[in-house]
């Protein structure tokens, strides 16, 4: 069995696993357990399908970093710009289901300026909390300049999305 | 013609009489060593016309010009202009050789007192180069300083040469062509500035030390004597008490220790008027970091903010970067690669020099955090907003010991490689950072 989903914690800490091995890891975990060690910057190939991308691990430290900041500039403003709650990091989570990709990968097409379900390749998904999505495209189609564009939608992937924001 | 060689003789009496005058005469009209250009007032000045009438063609009598009394309670700056037509005779015989060169002069025939002070208007009229009768239009005007009362003498009609041995000429008017005086009240206009100790430029943004604050009048009203009193100095600054500064009612400097930011007042008396005006100080926080509390640094950085133009519309802003660093040798260099064509509102290149061994590399974002990204940053999504530091800023791979600053309109970001170092407003506590 594939597991879908990870905790994005311990996604980039299998990240540093196979940055330090040189592997790419493709495994299955019965359980959760969560790592001390720091983030690594590699990323980590671990998509069921063509349409779910690895996220970049900066992306998940800046996620984590919303979502748990107090400060006003990355913490209070961040969540007010990302529509994201504040919720614990391992509420995040590293999401590789194909179905959801997909979802998502349409959804991002659909809610840009000229709306093509065709337009995104490829995301990367996290799951914030119950309630929330963060879809990254890949890719060219996803940078403005030196920032990379990322979507925040329900857990229904409703149009318009909830906040589109660069990081 | 017995009438006219008498009045001729009676002229040249006069004349002679003039020309040995007393000095020290309470009567006598002080003469200019000199020749008065004709006053050429700035395009911009303006005033009011208090008086101005034509004259009669014959009387000499003194009049009093028109303006009330009490309209120069306080000394004024009044523009005086006297035009007219005018009629030089020399005296047959006696001065018959007298040539008018650039150097001739004579009196126009109006003199204006206020108070005690007479006006004259020399070299009014330059009627060319030969001997004899002259007739000729004349306009001429003069600053001066009114206070009080003012009265009007056309003249009896003579003067007389500076130059030894004196030549002295008669006048006449010419009949029937008006003869016009102007009074005008000139406003002053003043302004503050702020000078710097020698061998500091002064920017928006300056360290904290002493400042010179000067309130400032055009040349040209300094020139005429423009009356003035410096009434007070006050200093605000953005953070504790106002304070009144020490004043001397005529030193137009008033010179400080400035150690945050604030705005000086002055209050004077111009040229009647009770005017104010001010001048702020924008004193550039203390950042904590040697490289970034260097001078040329932080004026770059100014420098580069400003070229952003995050103000403007959207087409108009850039990205601005440039690089600071430390070669092996130590020697310092900064590169800047402002208005790149390739640079955009959302990206911008500079490069490390060679050797860097310590820096910083600095560019701007031309937006506020939060914010929409300018509409012209190419993007799949409207309405995307920005972060503080982009993903790029977080990724770059900066030299050992150098680290990242982005500059946007309310905040400054410092990172490193993958590394947040500090935020913070770009306004700090009576102080601006860059």
């Amino acid at each position: 069995m594939m597991l879908h989903s990870i905790s994005a914690r311990m996604f980039v800490a299998l990240g540093a696993l196979a940055g330090s091995s040189g592997l790419v890891v493709a495994v299955a975990f019965g359980a959760v357990k969560e790592p001390s060690a720091p983030r690594p910057v590699a990323h980590l190939l671990l998509a069921d399908s063509a349409e779910c991308a690895a996220p970049d691990s900066m992306l998940i430290q800046d996620v984590d970093t919303i979502v748990t900041g107090t400060d006003s500039l990355y913490g209070i403003n961040g969540r007010l710009m990302s529509k994201l709650p504040m919720i614990p990091t391992e509420s995040v989570t590293v999401i590789l289901d194909s179905t959801i990709c997909h979802r998502a990968r349409i959804a991002a097409g659909m809610a840009a300026t000229v709306p093509d379900s065709n337009m995104v390749a490829s995301v990367s998904v996290l799951k914030v909390g119950a309630t929330r999505y963060v879809v990254s495209p890949i890719g060219t189609v996803g940078q403005v300049g030196e920032w990379h564009t990322h979507l925040t939608f329900d857990s229904t992937f409703s149009l318009p999305p909830l906040a589109a924001w660069a990081w | 013609m017995a009438w006219t060689a008498t009045v001729l003789l009676l002229v040249t009496l006069a004349a002679m009489q003039a020309c040995s005058e007393d000095a020290t005469s309470p009567l006598r009209f002080p003469r200019e060593t000199r020749p008065l250009a004709n006053i050429v007032l700035p395009t911009d000045t303006t005033g009011t016309v208090v008086f101005s009438t034509t004259l009669p063609l014959t009387d000499t009598s003194p009049y009093l010009i028109g303006f009330p009394l009490d309209t120069f309670s306080q000394p004024r700056l009044v523009q005086l202009t006297l035009s007219g037509m005018i009629e030089a005779h020399n005296i047959p015989g006696e001065y018959a050789d007298r040539v008018f060169g650039p150097d001739g002069w004579w009196d126009q025939p109006f003199s204006v007192s206020l108070i005690d002070i007479y006006v004259f208007f020399n070299n009014v009229n330059w009627l060319g180069p030969a001997p004899g009768d002259h007739t000729g239009d004349s306009t001429r005007s003069r600053i001066w300083v009114a206070n009080g009362p003012g009265h009007l003498n056309r003249g009896p009609g003579f003067t007389c040469d500076i130059v030894m041995p004196h030549d002295c000429w008669s006048y006449s008017y010419v009949s029937g062509h008006a003869q016009n005086i102007t009074v005008k009240v000139l406003d002053v206009p003043t302004g503050m500035d702020v000078e710097t100790v020698p061998g500091v430029t002064l920017t928006s943004h300056v360290p904290a030390g002493t400042y010179t604050f000067r309130w400032a009048m055009p040349t040209w009203e300094l020139n005429a004597g423009a009356p003035y009193k410096i009434q007070a100095w006050h200093w605000y600054p953005v953070n504790g008490p106002d304070s009144i500064l020490s004043s001397d009612t005529l030193t137009r400097f008033k010179t400080r220790m400035v150690s945050q930011s604030g705005t000086m007042r002055v209050t004077a008396l111009v040229n009647g008027v009770v005017r104010t005006d001010s001048a702020s100080i924008v004193i550039r926080c203390h950042m904590g970091d040697t490289v970034l509390d260097n001078q040329v640094i932080a004026d770059t950085m100014e420098k580069a903010w400003d070229l952003t133009k995050a103000d403007s519309a959207p087409d108009q802003r850039r990205e601005q970067p440039f690089t600071y660093w430390t070669d092996s040798a130590n020697a310092t260099h900064i590169q800047t690669n402002f208005n790149d064509p390739n640079s955009t509102p959302c990206t911008s290149a500079a490069n490390w020099g060679p050797q860097a061994k310590t820096g910083v590399i600095v560019h701007t974002h031309p937006f506020t955090w939060p914010a929409i990204m300018p509409v012209t940053c190419p993007k799949g999504w409207a309405g995307t907003q920005a972060a503080m530091c982009s993903g790029d800023d977080d990724r770059n791979n900066l030299p050992i010991n150098a680290f990242g600053v982005v500059i946007q309109r309310d905040y400054v970001c410092e990172y490193k490689t993958h590394k947040r170092l500090k935020n913070f407003h770009r306004t700090g506590p009576g102080c601006q950072y860059p």
